[in-house]
């Protein structure tokens, strides 16, 4: 120890060794890369943004999973900023590092599929299965950047569309038994269908399916659904919620479209 | 609301003048007074004026005084008082009266403009104003008189919107029907009414995020060469 101070204390500048000390670990460019990070992610949380980064950057040694270092670059940012575009692309670097065979490195349908089923973790597995036959790929398949781009993003979306079907579940649970009333969940659903199945260039069905899922619009459809059912005297039947995750989900996954 | 004009004899321009021959004083003065006070059954006994229009002709500054009757809501405010209020004063219509600027154009002057309420009116007097000379000749044309100042109508709602309302109001009453009906009816499973506002919006966002979702789907193709059913089994066997 007493050596080594006297090492450097003889270096000519020791305000040098500081900087050599920094620029030595690339402390520097660290912290500027995390400050950019956190400026153009802009977190809800900036703190454990900062300590998940810090996670990520610890957990970079090559024994590391692949898949997880992605999807840790991915989840920095929410898919509706523009950063999210950049992430994707580092994302697919990190995944390229992937040893096909002895010389060949690259993302192919393996780890494909493996980053998938990381991404989708919180989402019903009876989702999923739907989603990965659209979007899977056989193990020979290499992946482009553009079709990695599409599937990540449908997932990152998908976690959230999921979620926010959760929430309308809760909603429609009035009780809050964990059990919603089939025909209010049926006719919602319903609704939300119609208005995925207008085309985007349809401007008049555009506007229909607006007005349908406005309140006033959609007070109507229930209230004629509830009619109905009571006219029929069904017998009372109940959603759970991952019944109405699945279901809500089925007309986002016919958006989705199957690889070629 | 009626679009007609205010029934009213507007008198022709007096030009203020002194006695030197082509003194030019740049003021004029109309007069318009109301039929029904030389026939009161003709029109309300009311007289109010919620707009006036005309099209400018070089006039500068337009300053509008009114005559009301004076009667217990609307005292004399002096021994003097004739009932003479001003309502507007030298209310520029040509920014610059030397200028081209205004001097054609079509005005509309409404309660807004007006500085006390026009109603219960006997006459009005317009002053017209050019102080510069370049224009000899100055009047206003097309000078009409309406009660109300909804001259310019808004274009009626679309049917929907109006039915909304409507809606609205009912939704509450059926919102109440409807858990009473229920309560009644269903005490087993008790059917309630969710927020729909929540429920709009969230519904409204699962649109969108699909609608993100399907926006941004690649076009891209990973070579594969499946054709629907051409891998099937049998087919593969005869081949």
């Amino acid at each position: 120890m007493a050596d080594r101070r006297k090492a450097s204390g003889a270096a000519p500048e020791p305000a040098e060794t500081d900087r050599q000390f920094m620029d030595k670990n690339n402390v520097n460019g660290l912290l500027k890369d995390l400050l950019t990070k956190l400026i153009s992610n802009r977190p809800d949380d900036p703190i454990r943004f900062i300590a998940n980064y810090f996670e990520s950057v610890t957990l970079e040694d090559p024994a590391n999973d692949l898949v997880n270092r992605a999807v840790q670059v991915l989840s920095l940012t929410h898919h509706s900023r523009p950063v999210f575009e950049n992430n994707v692309r580092s994302a697919f670097l990190i995944l390229s590092k992937h040893k096909v065979n002895k010389r060949l490195h690259g993302v192919n349908g393996t780890i494909h599929g493996q980053l998938m089923q990381a991404l989708c973790q919180n989402i019903p597995s009876a989702v999923t299965i739907r989603l990965f036959k659209r979007l899977e790929c056989s193990e020979h398949e290499a992946i482009t950047y553009d079709v990695f781009r599409s599937s990540v993003f449908t997932c990152c979306v998908l976690n959230d569309y999921a979620s926010l079907a959760a929430n309308l579940f809760t909603t429609l649970d009035i009780q809050k038994t964990g059990k919603a009333d089939k025909n209010l969940c049926e006719s919602t659903l319903d609704q939300l269908r119609t208005a995925l199945a207008s085309s985007r260039k349809d401007v008049k069905r555009i506007m229909e399916s607006s007005y349908n899922l406005a309140p006033e619009g959609l007070y109507l459809a229930l209230e004629r659904a509830y009619k109905w059912a009571m006219s029929r005297r069904q017998a009372q039947g109940f959603y759970t919620q991952d019944q109405f995750v699945s279901e809500a989900a089925e007309t986002f996954l016919a958006k989705v479209k199957k690889l070629k | 609301m009626n679009d007609k004009p205010l029934s009213c004899t507007i008198k022709p321009a007096v030009c203020v003048t002194a006695d030197t021959k082509g003194f030019h004083s740049g003021c004029k003065i109309v007069d318009i007074s109301f039929p029904s006070i030389v026939n009161p059954e003709v029109t309300d006994e009311n007289v109010e004026i919620g707009e006036i229009r005309f099209q400018n002709f070089y006039v500068a500054f337009l300053t509008v005084k009114a005559k009301i009757k004076l009667t217990e809501d609307t005292p004399r405010e002096g021994p003097q008082d004739q009932g003479w209020r001003v309502a507007l004063r030298r209310f520029p219509l040509m920014p610059d009266p030397h200028g081209e600027t205004g001097a054609q154009d079509s005005f509309c002057l409404t309660r807004k403009h007006f500085s006390c309420d026009l109603s219960n009116i006997v006459s009005v007097r317009l002053i017209l104003q050019q102080p510069a000379p370049v224009w000899k000749e100055f009047k206003m044309e097309e000078l009409k008189l309406f009660r109300s100042s909804n001259g310019v109508r808004v274009p009626p709602l679309p049917t929907w919107v109006t039915e909304d309302d409507k809606t609205k109001v009912g939704k509450k009453e059926l919102e109440n029907e409807n858990t009473g009906v229920v309560a009644e009816k269903n005490s087993r499973a008790e059917v309630g009414v969710p927020d729909i506002d929540s429920l709009s919006a969230s519904l409204q966002q699962l649109w969108a995020l699909a609608e993100e979702a399907s926006s941004n789907q690649t076009e891209e193709s990973l070579g594969r060469y499946e054709v629907e059913g051409c891998y099937d089994i049998n087919l593969l066997a005869y081949s």
